[in-house]
């Protein structure tokens, strides 16, 4: 009689994209045969001058790691198999590097904390991702706490005063991540008279969110406290509630920074008319754009960028569509504000 | 003309053609000594480092430089980087140095020196670990 013997096949990845190199390739990612991605960080070594520690990564947590709401140290931790390998970068197997499994990662291996993806040297598209351009933005949910007293105004009011922020926020991850994005067309559409034109942009973003990465509530415990359970793209729900937390800051300066720029534009004669009827002169490109900075840097929206981009570098629809964004996260924000609802962290 | 043969790269122009001539640009360098020698200069082709496929071989014969000094701070906490440096140093750029190309997204630098260029007079200690 023989015994059946399992035999572990060799793990064998392609080196895909440098992230870091610094006195040598420093960190890059691997995509396995079967397109498992992993990431790949040097390591000291005596005796192998090119040793790489690697763990197969979700896209999920690579994409909060390149978005930074993951650090280094944690990506590689969020390990999918719990497993991690080496191997040495100059002794490829043909094209191709063979892992080898350690049972444990010494000591001194694993990076300090908070090293977020904004320390690459090397730019990373998405979009030119085999891994990831055609893959699912991640969606999980997000967990609101309830506590006080809640009417049924209130349980409808909170999913929607998220909606038109999130949509915003998504427009914009998703035209980061790929310039082709159906919604890149309303930020250049509307006349930006105010008003309908607002309310216009907002639906229409809403109605460009496709149906998998729609805000969906999931579930509801209504209990004081209770929790109201929420489906949505991780990262844009992480960017809205960092400005939440920014707004209701008891030292926020916010609110005047808002009326200011508002106020200097209406001065300017720069609101109540279309973008294209408005004649802007060099000192009001300059006023508008110091104070969206400004505004955008203090209330933690790190996609102005993207923003003005969408907007074909025009700072007065980039301002104004700003605004609006901080009129309806003030709205999210007071409502949290009472104390009635909260992230949980 | 430049420091490093660069007639030996195959394929497109090295320098590429869109390298400039800096004008004061401020930059940052992890060195290995303090003050630094012309050799913590050097580029990765020259310290023998293995070149990753995705990055051409004119870039990996440029000298890499930040722009910004937290960058090359907090690249002080991956592993291999770890306790192996003495210092930062902060060079200043000028037109004669040499040329470089900047990327706007990452932040860093691809300089490639002029031959004669003195960098170590051009530079100072920004940070001793």
């Amino acid at each position: 009689m023989t015994a059946k013997v399992a035999i572990k096949r060799p793990t064998y990845i392609s080196y895909q994209k440098t992230l870091i190199c610094l006195d040598g390739v420093q960190l890059f990612t691997a995509l396995s045969g079967r397109k498992r991605r992993f990431i790949c960080l040097a390591v000291p070594d005596d005796e192998a001058d090119e040793l790489f520690l690697c763990a197969p990564v979700s896209e999920s947590h690579f994409a909060d790691y390149m978005y930074e709401q993951l650090d280094l140290y944690g990506l590689l931790k969020s390990s999918t198999t719990r497993k991690f390998y080496t191997f040495e970068l100059n002794k490829p197997v043909g094209a191709r590097y063979e892992l080898k499994e350690i049972k444990s990662v010494p000591d001194g291996w694993m990076p300090e904390r908070h090293i977020f993806s904004g320390s690459h040297t090397e730019a990373y598209d998405f979009e030119e991702d085999e891994a990831t351009a055609d893959a699912p933005i991640p969606v999980e949910d997000s967990v609101i706490a309830i506590d006080g007293r809640w009417d049924a105004r209130d349980l409808a009011t909170l999913p929607e005063l998220f909606t038109d922020n999130y949509s915003f926020v998504y427009a914009l991850l998703a035209a980061d991540r790929s310039g082709r994005s159906r919604a890149n067309e309303m930020f250049r559409k509307f006349p930006w008279k105010g008003g309908f034109s607002t309310v216009g942009f907002y639906d229409g973003l809403y109605r460009r969110v496709p149906r998998e990465h729609r805000l969906a509530v999931r579930g509801i415990s209504y209990n004081s406290p209770g929790t109201i359970t929420l489906s949505a793209v991780n990262v844009a729900i992480q960017k809205i509630k960092d400005s939440v937390s920014a707004l209701n800051d008891v030292n926020s300066s916010l609110q005047t920074q808002y009326r200011e720029l508002r106020d200097g534009m209406s001065a300017r004669e720069l609101l109540g008319r279309s973008t294209h009827e408005t004649v802007v002169d060099e000192n009001d490109i300059n006023f508008v754009s110091t104070r969206a900075k400004l505004l955008a840097l203090d209330m933690k929206f790190d996609q102005l960028d993207q923003l003005h981009k969408l907007t074909e570098s025009n700072w007065i629809a980039t301002a104004k569509i700003l605004l609006s964004y901080y009129r309806r996260l003030k709205m999210l924000a007071d409502f949290l504000d009472t104390g009635k609802a909260a992230f949980r962290s | 003309m430049y420091k490093e043969n660069l007639s030996s790269i195959q394929g497109a122009t090295c320098p590429p053609a869109h390298a400039i001539e800096p004008q004061n640009l401020t930059a940052f360098r992890l060195v290995s000594s303090v003050p630094p020698i012309d050799g913590d200069f050097d580029s990765y082709q020259m310290r023998g480092r293995t070149r990753p496929q995705d990055v051409d071989e004119c870039r990996w014969h440029s000298c890499s430089l930040f722009k910004d000094k937290s960058q090359l701070l907090n690249a002080n906490g991956l592993p291999k980087i770890r306790g192996k440096w003495a210092g930062i140093v902060k060079v200043t750029l000028v037109a004669g140095s040499g040329r470089v190309v900047s990327n706007a997204r990452t932040g860093h630098i691809d300089w490639w020196r002029y031959a004669g260029y003195d960098v170590v007079s051009a530079s100072t200690v920004a940070l001793e670990f």
